[in-house]
């Protein structure tokens, strides 16, 4: 596999966006929860 | 053949290269943007399908708006930059269209149509097709995009590292030989992951900014905070990424481009353990041939540079003047050297036709083995003096140390942004204007970096239009500068009207903020 270190780097390619979306959702729970805590506040 | 191209007037040469240049900076004002917020409205569409929170559609809506505005200019500059490969290049067309062209009849053909098709789904297609097509569209859209960017990213590699590729001496043009070596080259491949993150980066950049207009401005808080998480989460990841494949970018530049390397660190005198320059000012009087101190200031950190390349303090970098004179302790040619490789290999080019036509085949093959060997070197003969293949360093100088600083700064950013917001802090903290105002500020540094970014990748490329084997000058049409100098004030005023257009009906959309007759 000549190409395999360059085909693994463009495969991180679409993986990054979708640890960048898992994230997100995590980030977004933790935000609301936050923001339902001030809200009571 | 040389001759020929000596003969060309400079002065087109400029006009030309100012018009490219004008072109490709205008079209990436807007390409960057469309590249990186497409993922980031296809991860909140992909939230408002998953939760069916209306808000989440609304939210989509706004940021799609703001994204079409900037797509019908992005096209707009981008035909007329491949347009201008044919009518300001045709040598450099002509030299190398059977490498060239296929990466960029790829990227007609395969990405620029699945990005135009499913871009009218994503427009048009609200309730119109199910929520789930809808997403796929939205999602295809922003593939679309990207792998547009792919492949005239991987065309762009080719002109820095050729590969893949075989001169015919019969018909005096290069001819694609493995399509996956042009496909695969490391490069192309840094190229493209380094390019696609900045414009994550900067598109994650680009909502923040906006949603701290309404952060200040007090409106639309939930919007701007629920933008905010997605950006600063999509900005860090981008931006981490960002600086891996630009240390990549960095190892093969010092591989295939070494003088581009030297420029960039305002290295005249390599040697291992060589020093990173995190701040300086550089010594104007400083020549390759004079013996003046390259810097008047400088932070520097010595083995830094080394070590960033090969993972190795020992590691040597050439610098400026090994590059011009040699350093045959360490395998590197001089100027002289290479260019009387480059004569030899065009004169071979020469009598190797002259010989066929006269029917001396072993006078033929003789010169085609003498043009084989010396052929990487055949570029030189177009150059006359050393001077010629050094670029502009202080120009690829600072463009490299803004480049990096402001993605440090952009770091801190995202970082305390995402932690603020997260926190349900950033519209309570009592230092929140300035904050806010950086944050809007951001938007066109982030312009400012990846700008940048390109001209240390092309004018750090100078003389070369194909690395070694062609220069800029021999691929540009014989044409009268004239009329290039009337082309380029006329793009120049139409690209301007187009920026001002933009930015002001953006900056309408903005203020109007999103439409409550979104949710339908």
């Amino acid at each position: 596999m000549e190409y395999l270190k360059e085909i693994i780097s463009l495969g991180m390619w679409p993986v990054l966006i979708y640890i960048a979306y898992r994230l997100s959702l995590l980030a977004l729970k933790y935000f609301h929860k936050n923001l339902e805590k001030t809200e009571k506040l | 053949m040389t001759q020929l191209f000596l003969n060309i007037d400079p002065s087109l040469v400029d006009w030309s290269r100012a018009q490219f240049a004008l072109t490709a900076m205008f079209h990436w004002i807007f390409v960057p943007i469309t590249l990186g917020i497409l993922f980031i409205i296809a991860i909140m569409e992909t939230i408002y399908v998953k939760t069916g929170d209306e808000e989440w559609k609304r939210i989509t809506k706004f940021w799609m708006k703001l994204f079409g505005i900037n797509f019908a200019v992005g096209v707009a500059t981008g035909l007329i930059l491949e347009f201008e490969f044919g009518t300001n290049w045709s040598n450099y067309s002509w030299f190398v269209g059977d490498i060239f062209g296929a990466p960029l009849a790829i990227e007609g053909i395969m990405a620029f149509f699945m990005e135009t098709i499913f871009i009218a789904v994503m427009f048009f297609g609200w309730n119109k097709v199910s929520k789930k097509f809808h997403l796929t569209a939205t999602w295809l859209t922003a593939l679309g995009a990207n792998l547009s960017a792919l492949w005239i990213l991987v065309a762009n590699a080719w002109m820095q590292y050729p590969a893949g590729m075989e001169f015919n001496p019969d018909t005096a043009r290069n001819e694609m030989v493995n399509f996956w070596q042009v496909l695969f080259s490391p490069v192309a491949i840094n190229k493209f992951l380094h390019t696609v993150t900045s414009g994550y980066t900067l598109a994650s950049l680009f909502v923040i900014g906006v949603s701290s207009y309404f952060i200040l401005r007090k409106r639309e808080l939930l919007l701007a905070k629920r933008s905010i998480v997605i950006a600063s989460v999509f900005g860090i990841i981008s931006i981490s990424a960002l600086i891996f494949t630009g240390h990549g970018s960095a190892v093969e530049v010092s591989k295939h481009q070494p003088m581009k390397l030297a420029a960039m660190e305002g290295l005249y005198q390599g040697g291992e353990n060589a020093e990173f320059i995190g701040i300086g000012i550089l010594n104007p009087k400083k020549t390759f041939d004079n013996n003046e101190d390259p810097f008047l200031f400088k932070i520097g950190f010595k083995g830094v540079l080394s070590y960033l390349i090969n993972f190795d303090t020992k590691t040597f970098i050439p610098g400026i003047n090994d590059l011009v004179y040699g350093n045959p302790e360490r395998g590197v040619p001089s100027f002289e050297e290479r260019k009387m490789k480059g004569t030899l290999a065009m004169n071979s080019l020469i009598k190797y036709k002259e010989a066929k036509e006269i029917g001396n085949m072993e006078e033929a093959n003789l010169q085609l083995e003498i043009l084989k060997a010396n052929f990487n070197h055949i570029g030189y003969s177009y150059v006359e003096k050393p001077e010629d293949i050094i670029p502009h360093v202080p120009m690829i100088f600072y463009s490299f140390h803004i480049m990096v600083f402001l993605g440090f700064l952009f770091v801190l950013i995202f970082l305390v942004y995402g932690w603020l917001t997260l926190k349900n802090k950033i519209d309570k903290i009592k230092w929140g204007k300035p904050l806010y105002i950086l944050g809007i500020i951001s938007i066109p540094l982030a312009f400012i970096a990846t700008e940048a970014g390109w001209i240390v990748a092309e004018v750090g490329r100078q003389p070369w239009i194909i690395q070694d084997l062609m220069t800029v000058g021999a691929g540009v049409t014989k044409i009268s500068s004239t009329a290039v100098q009337t082309t380029f004030w006329i793009f120049s005023f139409i690209f301007t009207a187009l920026l001002i257009t933009e930015v002001s009906i953006m900056i309408k959309f903005i203020k109007q903020g999103p439409s409550n007759s979104a949710i339908k």
